[in-house]
């Protein structure tokens, strides 16, 4: 593809033309929607509504049931636990469950609208540390749309890696789910990109997601809810990533009686605080999270360890306020840093920190809002210190601002609409190096900012048309705009396919002015055809348009990584996939099983050129080359929600590639694994004692080795003579990991409970390879060597003390 | 850039337990290539191009040598010399030297095909004026304990200057993978370089003689060496995709053989002192 027909196809709006059949489709869907609103609004029904909580702690229950018997009617929470559900006046039988609690019923005569909100009692004492799902219970066979959802109980059980309960490395152990190794930050969703990945912490996107190079994920497990992955289907309410969404929430905060919890660890100590600001009203919940491997490094009497400093923190606080009965008020905040200091000289810092305001506001008992303000930061500083001369310290970071409002509307108890509007404004610093000696051999060097801002519009509309067939079918429409930061040149970019492009056509912007336009309309449809009570059919198709593209030429993504928005030269990457799956839950819902076909195309793909300088580059777009992709594969599930002894398996068959105009060839990407296997069990022992563990099998992860060699000046050089990508495949993974959790006597009268987790990452004490390249020989610098390189090659203990009170 | 993946990796293997092994592989041994090897520069030595083929990766045995090509070489005021093979594979140099400002044609005929380079003699980028040394005791950033390298000169007004600094232990060139110092002006362009410390594999220690040795290089030289060094120094788990380096070398006949390698030319100037 030359530059000219890149350039050339800019213009076009709306550029991708062949969905406008799909488009006709969802039009007249979304007439027949608007006409069942008509329906539902000509019977004079009323509507039964409120919030599902937690009874001990007054925190929310997302994802709760209500049901209603003779008419059989469902409904259930929000991710704010508020329901609505709308029925002929009349006396009626409303059940409410979450998995792990005690079912409540009541009996009620309505005949207008009616506020009922349930607060819910834990079905034992000792069973809110044993629930398995996060509630949702047949959800799975029920819902168009498939979610993945662990409750923060359930990633407390499995082994921890050094202590740490981690939510995302919970999630690779899903289908579809995987990484390209251990220490490699973030994670791949059907073969998609970690910047590919929409990571929500309370609705703040976080831009780098682990402490540490991934020894622990950033957010702290005592302050989670719950966590929920898409993967299968996109709904339209969500977007700006191609694969998926992973939306975690914090808890809201006792409400009833002040509490505590935390965790002592080898490396790293969390303790978290939550109590009723005002009884029953308002709550507050404080988290913090430090390592402290650098308090002992600093006594050590050896300058090569003293001088050594790493460490993170995090903390994280929220606030919310029921102001009455239909607005809720929420604040919070996260802050988080990764500090690293290697002998005095060199120095990395990296954090995110995030605000939200939410607002939650019940319009009417079928119309619930919620307007959010957030602003997210993402800063990262390297310096080079102590050294006269030749000290610097460089800068770069990403700010965001945004304002989203968005609305459910439960239309009819067979209807219900999400529609909205967001807005986004991103402000990239992607880097200033400047000396900090006064006589330095260094120039200030800073990159040009940029700017985009991002305005996306959605409708999604779930409906039930019948006992068999639901669907629920969207449509997104987000338009990017380039604006300039500063006085701004853009060029053109001419040359040669595989080279570094020259820049041409420069045109000049100024502060605040329009370089360009993107507008992208995302179709998502997800059916849903039941094949009987406990089992379903699902067919989904999801277009996803991303405008942040991670800059990264490099196996794992660093938190030195700059993003870029949707540019002059850099279009919107897109996604199709397609997705057919079958469910069907056992034993009342004991077992949960799912079989899922999946496949996707991928435009505008970033890749870069051989040699291409991706940090500090002004010109960076010289350096890059777009290409497309496909990824298609299929997931095996089955997981046992209940008894002493529950888990999952998982198992992904899958494959990802990619070609651009250098590799013509689809080739498989660096994470691509055919072959990904999962076993996760969970045994009660005795009541105080839980066993856990989990076993991963995967395929090696292909790379890129030279075929042929010679010698420039005394140096050995590889050379692909094949031109190809990844034309060896790194051995197989397998790893098991172990815990047993000890759980101390509660003492009579006492409320302070605490427990002993003692875990063995890589408990088979396998070097498992991460990678495999080739190194010139030490001795004889005219000779290769491959070298297998393992994150972690020995067996990790750990032990943990955790307690609450 | 550079710079910032040592610094990576060697946090890396701070905050883990990593570990690195020698492994056999078995890489199918692809197709061969010609590989041409040659530098030009004003020193009063001799200078060699060398034509040889790549062999398949850790094979053992040695390098095939091309000969009986006919090699030339002239630059842009028409002076030109046929190179003499003086062993199988090296051709000889005896006359031209580089000169800033022109511009030198290598052309190879043979029965692979026949080949051109073209490179130009860029002006020296920095004027060495001194070379200092620290000592530094074994820690997380010096593996080794001993002397290591300071080099202090002007840069050049004006952007765009390249150049590789080569280091001499006792007359011996080091060329081990983390003895490789390439340096551009893009960040530093009319400055005094000060205190700039310069990689080396292993320290130097008391009564060594040190000679850097700064050849002024094209961008384009200066991108094939950059192409090298990432190869060299690529590893852990911030490592990019191995990609070919970049060759200047080109095709003039049909058919001809694929090629690498690199032809280009340099001033070079140097400054020696002993560790003391």
């Amino acid at each position: 593809m030359g530059i000219e027909v890149l350039i050339g196809s800019f213009g076009n709006f709306p550029k991708h033309t062949p969905y406008y059949p799909q488009m006709k489709t969802l039009v007249s869907i979304l007439v027949l929607g608007i006409f069942s609103i008509s329906n539902a609004l000509a019977q004079k029904k009323v509507t039964v509504s409120g919030y599902i909580k937690d009874a001990s702690n007054g925190e929310i229950l997302p994802g709760a049931l209500v049901t209603v018997t003779n008419p059989d009617l469902k409904a259930s929470s929000n991710s704010y636990g508020f329901y609505s559900i709308t029925l002929n006046p009349g006396k009626y039988t409303l059940n409410y469950n979450y998995l792990g609690f005690l079912p409540s019923q009541k009996v009620v005569t309505i005949s207008k609208d009616t506020t009922i909100s349930i607060n819910l009692s834990s079905s034992s004492k000792m069973m809110d540390e044993v629930v398995v799902t996060s509630g949702r219970k047949s959800e799975n066979v029920r819902k168009p749309i498939t979610v993945t959802a662990l409750s923060i109980n359930k990633i407390k059980e499995l082994p921890p890696m050094l202590g740490e309960p981690d939510v995302i490395k919970s999630f690779q152990l899903m289908p579809g789910v995987s990484t390209v190794g251990e220490g490699a930050s973030g994670f791949n969703v059907r073969g998609g990109g970690v910047d590919q990945n929409l990571i929500l912490l309370d609705e703040a996107p976080l831009y780098f997601t682990s402490h540490l190079f991934n020894l622990f994920s950033v957010t702290n497990p005592d302050a989670m809810r719950d966590a929920t992955l898409y993967k299968s289907e996109m709904p339209a309410r969500f977007g700006g990533r191609l694969s998926s969404v992973l939306d975690t929430r914090m808890k809201d905060g006792n409400n009833q009686k002040w509490t505590g919890a935390g965790g002592l660890g080898l490396i790293a100590s969390r303790f978290t605080i939550e109590g009723p600001i005002k009884k029953d009203k308002s709550s507050l919940i404080v988290s913090g999270r430090r390592s402290y491997t650098d308090l002992f490094t600093k006594q050590s009497s050896d300058p090569a360890i003293r001088d050594n400093s790493i460490y993170f923190y995090d903390l994280s606080a929220k606030m919310n306020f029921t102001l009455s009965d239909k607005d809720r008020l929420f604040l919070s905040g996260y802050f988080g840093k990764d500090h690293i200091e290697v002998a005095k000289r060199f120095g990395m810092q990296w954090g995110n920190g995030t605000g939200t305001v939410r607002w939650n506001h019940v319009y009417s008992p079928r119309l619930f809002s919620n307007t959010s303000v957030i602003y997210s930061d993402y800063k990262y500083k390297l310096g080079v210190l102590n050294n006269p001369g030749t000290s610097f310290e460089w800068n770069a970071g990403i700010v965001d601002y945004s304002i989203k409002n968005g609305f459910n509307w439960y239309i009819s108890s067979k209807s219900t609409a999400y529609f909205g509007v967001e807005g986004i404004l991103h402000e990239f610093s992607p880097g200033k190096a400047e000396p900090t000696d006064a006589a330095s051999s260094f120039n200030t060097v800073a990159m040009p900012g940029e700017r985009a801002a991002e305005y996306n519009a959605y409708w999604d509309h779930e409906l039930n048309l019948s006992d068999k067939f639901s669907f629920e079918y969207g449509i997104r429409y987000s338009a990017l705009q380039s604006i300039a930061n500063g006085n701004t040149t853009v060029y053109d970019y001419e040359g040669e396919v595989g080279k570094r492009k020259q820049p041409v056509n420069p045109q000049n912007f100024s502060d605040w002015e329009t370089i360009k336009w993107y507008h992208n309309v995302q179709p998502r449809l997800a059916m849903k055809f039941q094949t009987s009570t406990n089992s379903s059919v699902k067919a989904s198709y999801s277009r996803t348009a991303q405008n942040l593209h991670l800059v990264s030429n490099t196996i794992a993504a660093s938190p030195l990584d700059i993003w870029t928005p949707s540019s002059y030269n850099i279009r919107p990457e897109l996604a199709d996939q397609f997705s057919l799956g079958y469910f069907r839950n056992l034993k009342d819902n004991q077992y949960e099983a799912s079989v899922e076909l999946y496949y996707r195309s991928l435009e505008n793909q970033l890749d870069f050129i051989n040699g291409a300088e991706t940090l500090l580059n002004r010109h960076l777009p010289g350096d890059m080359v777009f290409g497309d992709g496909r990824a298609y594969g299929s997931e095996f599930f089955l997981k046992k929600n209940e008894g002493r002894l529950n888990g999952w398996i998982s198992y992904t068959l899958s494959r990802a590639e990619r070609r651009n105009p250098i590799f013509t060839d689809y080739y498989p990407v660096r994470h691509n694994k055919t072959h990904s296997l999962a076993v996760v069990a969970v045994y009660e022992l005795k009541p105080r004692v839980v066993l856990s563990g989990t076993f991963n099998f995967a395929s090696g992860t292909p790379t890129t080795l030279g075929d042929q060699q010679f010698e420039f000046d005394g140096r050995v050089v590889q050379y692909n003579s094949a031109v190809s990508r990844n034309n060896y495949r790194v051995p197989a993974y397998h790893r098991l990991d172990l815990s047993t959790t000890f759980k101390n006597k509660i003492k009579p009268g006492k409320k302070f409970t605490s427990e002993w987790v003692v875990s063995l990452y890589n408990a088979s004490n396998r070097k498992n390879p991460f990678s495999i390249y080739m190194r010139q020989n030490e001795n004889d610098p005219s000779k290769l060597e491959a070298v297998r390189l393992s994150v972690f090659g020995t067996v990790i203990p750990s032990v943990t003390w955790n307690f609450k009170f | 850039m550079k710079k910032l993946n040592i610094f990576l990796l060697l946090l890396l293997n701070l905050a883990f337990t990593a570990c690195e092994d020698v492994i056999d592989v078995d890489v199918a041994a692809g197709k061969r290539a010609l590989v041409v090897e040659g530098w030009l520069t004003n020193k009063p030595e001799n200078h060699f191009v060398k034509l040889y083929y790549t062999k398949g990766t850790s094979r053992e045995s040695a390098y095939p040598a091309l000969s009986n090509a006919t090699v030339t070489l002239r630059d842009n005021l028409n002076n030109s010399e046929v190179l003499t093979e003086v062993s199988p594979g090296k051709y000889q140099i005896s006359n031209l030297k580089s000169v800033e400002g022109r511009t030198y044609t290598l052309s190879v005929v043979s029965p692979e095909g026949s080949y051109e380079a073209v490179a130009s003699c860029q002006r020296m980028c920095m004027v060495p004026d001194s070379i200092t040394f620290k000592y530094e005791k074994k820690s997380t950033i010096y593996e080794h304990e001993g002397y290591y390298p300071r080099i202090f000169g002007q840069e050049l007004e004006g952007v765009g200057d390249f150049g590789q600094i080569k280091l001499y232990r006792d007359g011996k060139y080091m060329n081990s993978a983390n003895d490789f110092n390439l340096f551009k002006d893009e960040f530093v362009d009319g400055n005094y370089i000060t205190n700039v410390e310069l990689a080396v594999y292993r320290p130097f220690q008391k009564g060594e003689v040190v000679k850097a040795e700064i050849w002024s290089l094209t961008e384009d030289a200066f991108r094939f060496l950059t192409d090298i060094q990432i190869q060299l120094q690529n590893g852990q788990i911030f490592a990019s995709p191995l990609e070919n380096a970049r060759t200047n070398i080109q095709k003039k006949s049909a058919n001809a053989t694929d090629v690498v390698g690199y032809f280009g030319t340099s001033l070079v100037s140097s400054v020696e002192k002993e560790v003391k």
